[in-house]
């Protein structure tokens, strides 16, 4: 999607002019639509960069491990905001780094794409604005971008990243309105009679394997010592029985309040598929009802969970 | 089918003894609840269960010779360690054990023997010293320099039996603090240092260490220095365990596993198996 | 119909015959089968009604979970008025355990788990006996995976390695393939269900098995692997797929020779018990001690550690390598690590 070469140049140009210690982007995966985050940390190796639309992790869950560094980071808008947030809770400091924005287009839906498409490889798609195309044995089809988006970048409402060192070059593409698909799953779900709510979560959770992909891959996910490993007390066990699953996954989401950028990256790295958004979704949702508030839009306002306000909602209380 | 490997045999505390000044030191001397102890050598450690806690492993601070009883010195340190130090004597608890290797008395057969220890750690080296000094085992090492160091004069363990151990026969005792009080008389200095400044007699003997990491580290080559080769010195490893018989995968050094093939390993296997020596 | 005792007899079942027969053969004993769960299959106990899908190749869920179980309760505790904790062990089943449609790569790796439960030090009395029960009807793999590499690792989509039957799918139907004197015993009661195959069976089978091709590459020398990897302790390689590894569990929970566990208790102090269940050397609380102290606290000591393990250790230990090519680790990979690439990159050039 992003010319390669000039990807490589550009980042290149910004390592040395900067003198960074390394920079965090995607290399290409051995899997296909799976990128590899990588750190490029020589000059002679920028080439090894690409950005295409299965560039959906986000970049600033790597950031922990490079604190002190001098670090630059390609963002999208939702890294952008995940960036902003572990600013705000004094995670990393802005100074230490140099943040490359991509104005992005919506990442796509790898298993859709592989369920239609089974046996697809990396090198048969290719973007063109808002247009894919798949090199099927000789066969060329073209597909709509925005058919086939991730559900929580179709509702996206902050692709292009603000206040970044380096803005690259808006791509030729037309920014899909956000959508309020995800907005209609999460109401629809409010709306349902409490057991048969819980029935859905307890299907979707009965497929947990407590493997904390979902934990690992999420940049607010950055607990010394996660819940799910305090000893004292021992709130769970790893035995991945309903209980257990449930504490974790109510649990996580709760500290997440205020926080969640939705970038997806959970349900993304779900082997397992389970549709974290619509506990996420929900989760954003309601913060934004009670406090009008949006999560890494910028740094002064402070999150609603973490301060107190007189005229902070008290119906709960009662 | 043999015996469930992760069934405890069921012991019950018949004595409690606090060791340091700061109570978070205390040793449980255990009896079976049912069945006999199985036979164990100095170095081995076992396996202690607080039921509805868990487990962790210890070394043996008996010495076999002591019949009907094990003993096991405990540092309050996390969940399991903090639960056990509020039993009471009675209390009955789990014991898996022994697992390990031992300390190679063979090999110590016929030698000097150098025992270098320090802090809480020492509890091992109780129960090889214990055991080489009771009369029947007391010809299977030649003369025996021991050096114990701990912050402060407080934290010594097993006070009484030192006390006792200065009077033995070819058996020097060298303990050391780091920080002395009003009482103390002994060196002021690191293990490693003293070692140095007494420099055993290293041409028949060999050195058994075990202690926190720093000590180790600096002891080692103040022993090499001495004349030790590194086959003849043994380092009793410490590393987080669950299963104590080479299954669960956590405390392997490269190939090895501390529980299985260790915890007693020589300065060559170990540098064989990391970069950490 | 003759009733043959050979040990490599034929057997035709109908697909629609399929459940009839599980459900017979699951009322004289344990019976797991692939059973779809979401977007990929995992083993579980059969019961009648439960969808099975013998497609998926291989399923998202290994095998191994029938023997080694994600949790498993090793014994329970209850303290009485005497305040003395009585313990009591599960008792096991007696019965027959058989592991339905169950791939070659999956059986290979039953190899290793058997070094590791049986013969590493004592052997584990729950796998032990699981083991011991196991009965086999395996599955020949027809449409193997892109990510599949059991051809380089001592497999392939047709070896019966550990099983005492092998089913080769059909289009209506299923052949089961009897290969031990174990799988005759077991299939033996059922042959009702079956009608016996003809000459054009076995002549399918062929053809199936020579239309089946998964040439990835030439077997690994896991000598020289070991080797390989072991003199490059400090490889800068580590470090970029460390750079890009969550230290999540999912490579290993869905490996299916990786077995490492932890041991926990569950319950009060008056009663509950000690489980088993599964562990990630890939987790970074793993090896972190009550001090605090971590040896593998940098995600580049766990990434070796995975590795290591599997090419340099167990080979230095001669036990089975500890990879069967079944690939679902770089299936699920969010992050795209890649086994076969590790394997590339250590391999000697030509080989």
């Amino acid at each position: 999607m992003t010319d390669k070469v000039s990807l490589a140049r550009t980042l290149q140009e910004v390592f040395q002019r900067e003198g960074l210690d390394g920079v965090i982007g995607y290399a290409a995966g051995t899997t296909p639509l799976r990128p590899r985050p990588t750190v490029v940390t020589k000059p002679e190796a920028f080439d090894s960069l690409v950005f295409d639309g299965f560039c959906v992790q986000n970049l600033a869950n790597y950031l922990h491990r490079h604190r002190g560094k001098r670090m630059g980071i390609l963002v999208k808008g939702c890294d952008r905001r995940a960036v902003r947030v572990l600013v705000q809770e004094k995670q990393i400091a802005r100074e230490d780094l140099y943040l490359i924005g991509i104005p992005c287009p919506g990442m796509l839906n790898r298993s859709q794409l592989l369920e239609e498409y089974p046996g697809l490889q990396g090198d048969q798609v290719a973007e063109e604005g808002d247009t894919l195309y798949l090199e099927l044995s000789g066969n060329r089809v073209t597909l709509s971008r925005v058919d086939y988006l991730l559900p929580t970048c179709r509702a996206c409402r902050h692709r292009v990243p603000d206040d970044v060192d380096l803005l690259l070059d808006p791509l030729p593409f037309t920014s899909p309105e956000a959508d309020g698909s995800l907005a209609d799953e999460v109401k629809s779900i409010a709306e349902m009679e409490g057991e048969e709510r819980a029935g859905l979560f307890r299907e979707e959770l009965s497929r947990c394997i407590l493997c904390y992909a979902c934990r690992n891959v999420c940049p607010f996910c950055y607990c010394e010592t996660c819940f799910t490993d305090s000893l004292q007390p021992a709130w769970m066990t790893p035995a991945p029985e309903p209980d257990n699953i449930f504490f974790y996954h109510v649990n996580r989401m709760m500290h997440m309040a205020g926080r969640c950028v939705t970038c997806g990256s959970c349900e993304w790295a779900c082997p397992e598929h389970i549709q974290l958004r619509l506990l996420y979704g929900k989760l954003v949702a309601d913060v934004e009802e009670l406090f009008a508030y949006e999560p890494g839009l910028d740094e002064t306002t402070p999150q609603p969970l973490s301060h107190f306000s007189e005229h902070d909602p008290d119906e709960h209380i009662g | 089918m043999n015996r469930h490997p992760f069934l405890p045999q069921r012991m019950k505390i018949a004595r409690i003894v606090d060791e340091v000044a700061t109570h978070d030191i205390l040793t449980f001397e255990l009896v079976p609840l049912e069945g006999e102890i199985a036979s164990y050598l100095p170095g081995q450690f076992a396996e202690i269960s607080v039921f509805g806690v868990g487990e962790a492993p210890f070394g043996y601070a008996s010495s076999p010779h002591e019949e009907g009883l094990v003993r096991f010195t405990v540092k309050r340190m996390g969940a399991l360690t903090q639960e056990l130090h509020r039993l009471g004597e009675g209390a009955v608890v789990g014991m898996r054990g022994p697992l390990g290797n031992s300390f190679e008395l063979d090999r110590f057969r016929g030698k000097d023997l150098i025992v270098v220890g320090g802090g809480y750690a020492f509890t091992t080296l109780r129960s090889l010293i214990a055991y080489l000094l009771t009369p029947e085992h007391r010809g299977e090492a030649g003369r025996i320099t021991l050096f114990y160091g701990v912050r402060n004069p407080g934290l010594f363990l097993y006070k009484p039996e030192l006390e006792q151990w200065r009077d033995a026969e070819d058996f020097s005792l060298h303990l050391t603090v780091d920080a002395a009080d009003e009482d103390w008389t002994g060196p002021v200095a690191l293990v490693p240092d003293l070692v140095k400044e007494v420099a055993p007699e290293t041409t028949n003997a060999v050195a058994v260490v075990c202690g926190p990491p720093p000590m180790i580290r600096f002891t080692l080559p103040v022993l090499e220095e001495l004349g030790l080769r590194e086959d003849d010195i043994f380092i009793s490893m410490e590393m987080k365990m669950k299963c104590g018989v080479g299954m669960c995968g956590r405390c392997n050094l490269g190939p090895k596993f501390v529980c299985k093939d260790g915890p007693v390993f020589t300065l060559k296997e170990l540098r064989e198996l990391t970069d950490d020596f | 119909m003759t009733r043959t005792n050979t040990s490599d007899s034929l057997w035709i079942l109908p697909a629609d015959a399929l459940p009839a027969f599980l459900s017979a053969l699951a009322e004289n004993g344990e019976l797991w089968v692939p059973v779809p769960v979401g977007e990929g299959a995992r083993f579980l106990p059969y019961r009648e009604g439960l969808p099975i899908d013998l497609t998926q190749t291989p399923p998202a869920h290994p095998a191994k979970s029938i023997l080694f179980p994600h949790s498993e309760v090793l014994f329970t505790y209850h303290r009485g008025d005497d305040g003395i904790p009585a313990l009591t062990v599960p008792e096991f089943d007696s019965r027959f355990l058989v592991a339905f449609g169950v791939r070659s790569c999956d059986l290979h790796a039953i190899n290793a788990l058997d070094a590791i439960f049986l013969k590493r030090s004592v052997p584990d009395t729950g796998y032990q006996q699981r083991r011991e029960r196991l009965r086999v009807i395996g599955i020949a793999c027809l449409s193997p995976a892109a990510t599949c590499f059991c051809d380089r690792m001592g497999g392939g989509p047709f070896d019966t390695t550990g099983m005492d039957v092998q089913i080769v799918p059909f289009e209506e139907s299923y052949l089961f393939r009897i290969l031990t004197e174990g799988g005759n015993q077991l299939l033996n009661p059922y042959l009702d269900y079956f009608q016996a195959a003809d000459e054009g069976a076995i002549r399918k089978i062929a053809a199936l098995e020579e239309g089946t091709s998964l040439q990835t590459g030439q077997p690994v020398d896991f000598e020289d692997l070991s080797q390989a990897i072991k003199t490059h302790n400090d490889d800068p390689y580590w470090e970029d797929l460390a750079n890009a590894c969550l230290g999540c569990g999912i490579c290993t929970f869905v490996c299916p020779v990786c077995s490492c566990f932890t041991l926990v208790d569950e319950g009060t102090p008056r009663a509950g018990r000690r489980v088993r269940a599964w562990d990630a050397c890939m987790f970074s609380t793993f090896t972190k001690e009550a001090s605090g102290h971590n040896p593998r606290g940098a995600e580049v000591a766990r990434v070796k550690q995975r590795f290591f393990h599997k090419f340099y250790y167990c080979i230095e230990n001669e036990e089975p390598p500890g990879c069967v090519g079944c690939g679902r680790c770089v299936a699920q990979c969010p992050t795209s690590i890649d086994i076969r690439e590790v394997i590339r990159h250590y391999q000697r050039e030509g080989t």
